[in-house]
């Protein structure tokens, strides 16, 4: 068989297996995945922060139309880490935003949402009046 | 010479190979429970790599959800059943299905093994391989949906010559060997694994409600 044959052969397979393996991405997931990798690198705070900034970013830059959703996970994800930087508020919106989403979700988004607010609740009755 | 019988030959073993010598998968409680939803908790380690789950857990969450479900946060969840006292395979082992529905509402459990996390020398390359069996359970029920095991060989690439023949190439293999068995080259073969094991013709996981051919692929997984 002549050589150009048999690469324009390879080739051929190369391109019909990478077809068939071509990714068809249902959601936008921007640095998700690589956000849960840094935290698992850098334990604490320092970890924890650069995620808050991958996935703040995440869902800035998700496409507005409703082609391609923010992936499941990430605006609870996003919520969680926010929570855990004592801004309680945006936490819950994001929970809610997830829930609103994905209705898989809405049982446990529901339960740390009123978890939140019954700690506000607390902290609020804590302080002395002004 | 004529080396086109050979080529095709060779050709369509190597198109076989992944096809042959498995049993038909049975996927009728799959299909007759149909998850929405897949909490995905800590996998178990067979392997020395202590840091194995931890990095795996970080690989798992795109490639199922984009077969078409809602996957938890994988994060979130490991923190939550640690406030639990779920903190290791263990005591995740046996929390009951019944549980993890009641504490995050989920449909199914994905129970990950990790069997193989490792990186094997030949002389003048090497091999990272990783592997897992996965094991997706219906949270209401307890049955077994789902069962694979994934086995991923990744040639890491002979060690280029550099010149200084044959001394030179086993330096090379030596300084490259040194430097594979990193947590960054663990990852995408990790994430490569999971692509795999959930989209096997005939043994992936079908396709589900967030994916727009979803129920179109049945007839694959009969």
């Amino acid at each position: 068989m002549n050589p150009p044959l048999v690469r324009f052969l390879i080739l051929a397979a190369l391109t019909l297996s990478s077809m068939a393996c071509a990714p068809r991405q249902q959601f936008y997931w921007g640095s998700y995945e690589d956000s849960l990798f840094s935290r698992q690198q850098h334990a604490g705070a320092e970890g924890e922060a650069s995620a808050l900034t991958m996935l703040a970013s995440t869902i800035t830059d998700a496409p507005s139309d409703a082609a391609q959703k923010v992936g499941p996970g990430i605006h609870a994800d996003y919520g969680y880490l926010l929570l855990k930087q004592g801004r309680p508020d945006e936490a819950i919106a994001e929970l809610q935003k997830e829930a609103s989403l994905y209705p898989e979700s809405a049982q446990l988004m529901n339960t740390m949402i009123s978890r939140i607010q019954e700690r506000k609740k607390k902290d609020a009755e804590r302080k002395p009046a002004p | 010479m004529n080396y086109l019988p050979l080529t095709a030959a060779v050709t369509s073993l190597l198109l076989l190979s992944a096809c042959v010598t498995r049993p038909k998968a049975d996927y009728t409680a799959f299909f007759t429970r149909q998850p929405r939803s897949i909490l995905v908790v800590p996998p178990a380690n067979k392997t020395t790599a202590v840091d194995a789950p931890a990095i795996f857990l970080t690989t798992v969450s795109a490639a199922f959800a984009e077969r078409g479900y809602y996957v938890f946060p994988v994060f979130l969840v490991q923190d939550i059943l640690n406030d639990l006292g779920a903190t290791d395979e263990g005591s995740i082992a046996a929390v009951p299905p019944e549980k993890f529905k009641e504490v995050f509402g989920t449909d199914s459990i994905l129970y990950v093994t990790i069997t193989d996390w490792t990186t094997a020398y030949v002389v003048l390359a090497s091999n990272i391989i990783v592997g897992a069996e996965y094991r997706l359970v219906d949270a209401v029920t307890g049955d077994v949906l789902w069962k694979h095991r994934e086995r991923v060989v990744h040639d890491s690439g002979a060690a280029a010559g550099g010149g200084g023949g044959i001394i030179g190439a086993l330096v090379a293999a030596a300084v490259s060997a040194a430097l594979t068995a990193t947590t960054v080259q663990y990852r995408p073969i990790a994430i490569q694994a999971n692509n795999f094991a959930v989209s096997r013709q005939g043994y992936g996981l079908p396709l589900g409600p967030y994916h727009p051919d979803f129920q179109k692929d049945q007839e694959q997984y009969k």
